[in-house]
């Protein structure tokens, strides 16, 4: 049968192992023989059963206005977050930590530090910035340092927000980042009472972990393991979660570290690589971002076969990128957005008043660098978000308008990443080549779509994704 | 060897854009120069340490470049085809107009 006349719609294309991948603007993809891209848009298209796929599939149209409606719909659900504004708030209670880990990111202070606790009036303010945003939905998420070694302050913020929002009524979701070392059942019913999540770290076994987290007792690992245990028991093991930071000494173990996490009962890690901030910006023991990809490929490998033989253990940012892929729907995962997760689904509160646009742009300040801070809590939400700093980052937060990633055939799967391509080449566009964002994200988006193709695997996906 | 190759392009079949947006990931590894004589583009790569290219190198070079070339051809083309419908997507998509705020068929035409 005759291809009839068509109209492209707009689509990247990029080869694919041995053959070519298609991609539309709202993440719809084909594999197809290499090649097609120029047959399609030279009008030399013979196979029928091609051209329907290409018209069901968003590529081409006879009456391009016809597909204006079901793809704008579609564009909008992919861009939905930015319409919740920024609904991630993360208050940095304090500096003080109880643990010495040598990768850390946020250079931490001894415990009897209580002036790197965030002040009372800091605090209010913070919190009644962060209930003057817009968004319905919000998400606190208290930091440090170690928060519970000022848990008075989070009791205060808590109680604070909740006063604010009983007349707001906000859906307020709270959660704390605890390295587990204070967790007690005082903190834990406090925790439960207000419905608040407890994220943790775990790099894996004791050998592991002990490696860069260091505690007094000699013993973080048991120490982290029995706090991570009593709040399973108080809160529910739907409300703890644990992530782990590759280190170099990590990549040679990726199956012992799954492994002890499903020891203890945890059935999703986040194969999480370290971050160039903080300590890890100089760390003798980092790593190649193609050193992380191999651990990571072999890590997930080993997930897919625990979950052929039927456990369900789901690999977090690959159900992130695969959420992006096989559904309409973005992941709101912050890192990973265009526009840039930050400022636009991110805001972060520092221990000192001061507002910066992300966590790694704290970080960057605790060496030195306030390139991004916006401001501080008493200026004020207008003031703190209608300045130039925002004028210029917002030139480089969208992946759609940068060199590198305007014409990458994975760039609606992706995000920007100012901060870091400030951090790396001294202004926020970057060079894509060179971007470790960049290498690390098109590898595992690549791998993660030809895993799809498999059905076998694509079923274990779809799991994960309606899980 | 040479330290640095020229490769001739034909401006009638390569527009600057093109050539800008195929050399940016060779630019990784080689330095490179643009010029243009009339309808003829002249990209000169050489290494960034200056050494002479050995041939097997050389043809992997071409070979990159001017699949680069032809991909990014086609890109452009399509980028050309659907700039109208990306911007009226998006508009729709972003904004909150009603179909009579905008004559689709007009602007498609564009």
């Amino acid at each position: 049968m005759k291809v009839p006349d068509y109209y492209l719609l707009p689509f990247n294309f990029d080869e694919f192992f041995s053959k070519e991948i298609l991609v539309n603007l709202i993440g719809d993809f084909l594999i197809v023989k290499s090649g097609t891209a120029e047959i399609i848009v030279n009008r030399r298209l013979e196979n029928y059963k091609l051209y329907k796929n290409l018209v069901s599939n968003h590529f081409i149209s006879q009456k391009p206005e016809s597909s204006i409606e079901i793809l704008s719909t579609r564009y909008r659900t992919k861009k939905a977050f930015l319409e919740e504004f920024t609904s991630l708030h993360i208050i940095v209670i304090t500096l003080r930590c109880n643990q010495s880990c040598s990768y850390c990111q946020v250079s931490s202070v001894n415990t009897d530090k209580t002036c790197y606790d965030i002040k009372i009036e800091d605090l209010k303010k913070a919190i009644e910035m962060i209930m003057a945003f817009p968004s319905k939905n919000l998400t606190i998420e208290f930091q440090g340092g170690e928060p519970l070694l000022a848990f008075d302050l989070v009791k205060f913020a808590i109680e604070y927000v909740e006063s604010l929002n009983s007349s707001l009524f906000k859906n307020i979701r709270f959660v704390i980042c605890s390295n587990s070392i204070a967790v007690n059942y005082e903190v834990l019913d406090y925790l439960k009472v207000h419905s608040v999540l407890l994220s943790t770290s775990l790099d894996g076994p004791e050998s592991i972990h002990n490696k860069h987290r260091k505690h007094l007792s000699n013993d973080s690992y048991q120490v982290t393991v029995k706090g991570i245990l009593l709040a399973k028991s108080c809160l529910g093991k739907e409300n703890v979660s644990a992530l782990m930071t590759t280190t170099s000494n990590s990549l040679h173990y990726p199956k012992l570290i799954i492994d002890e996490y499903r020891k203890l009962g945890f059935t999703n890690i986040f194969l999480r690589e370290i971050n160039p901030y903080g300590l890890a910006s100089n760390w003798e023991y980092a790593y190649s971002t193609n050193d992380f990809i191999k651990f990571y490929k072999k890590a997930f490998n080993y997930i897919l076969e625990l979950n052929r033989i039927g456990e369900t253990f789901i690999e977090d940012y690959a159900s992130i990128i695969l959420r992006k892929i096989l559904t309409p729907f973005n992941s709101g995962f912050v890192d990973l957005q265009s526009p840039s997760g930050i400022i636009n689904s991110v805001l972060v509160y520092n221990y000192d008043g001061y507002v910066y646009v992300s966590d790694e742009a704290r970080m960057m300040a605790e060496k030195g660098d306030y390139k991004f801070r916006l401001g501080h809590v008493n200026d004020g939400i207008i003031k703190i978000l209608k300045n130039d700093l925002v004028k210029e980052i917002a030139k480089y937060w969208s992946n759609e308008s940068l060199s590198g990633c305007s014409d990458c055939v994975y760039n609606v799967y992706c995000g920007a990443d100012p901060v870091r391509n400030y951090l790396k080449f001294g202004e926020m566009e970057g060079y894509r080549p060179d971007s470790d964002f960049c290498t690390k994200n098109k590898s595992i988006i690549k791998f993660l779509i030809k895993k799809s193709l498999n059905p076998e695997y694509y079923k274990i996906f779809q799991s994960w994704l309606s899980n | 060897m040479k330290n640095s190759h020229i490769f001739k392009i034909d401006a009638l079949v390569f527009s600057e854009e093109i050539i800008i947006k195929a050399i940016y990931s060779l630019n990784k590894e080689y330095v490179i120069e643009i010029l243009k004589h009339e309808s003829t583009f002249k990209i000169i790569i050489s290494k960034e340490d200056q050494k002479p290219f050995k041939f097997p190198e050389l043809k992997k070079l071409e070979h990159t470049l001017f699949k680069s070339l032809n991909d990014f051809k086609t890109r452009v083309i399509i980028n050309d085809q659907t700039k109208n419908l990306r911007d009226l997507i998006i508009m729709k998509a972003l904004f909150h107009f009603s179909e009579e705020d905008i004559n689709f068929k007009e602007i498609l035409n564009d």
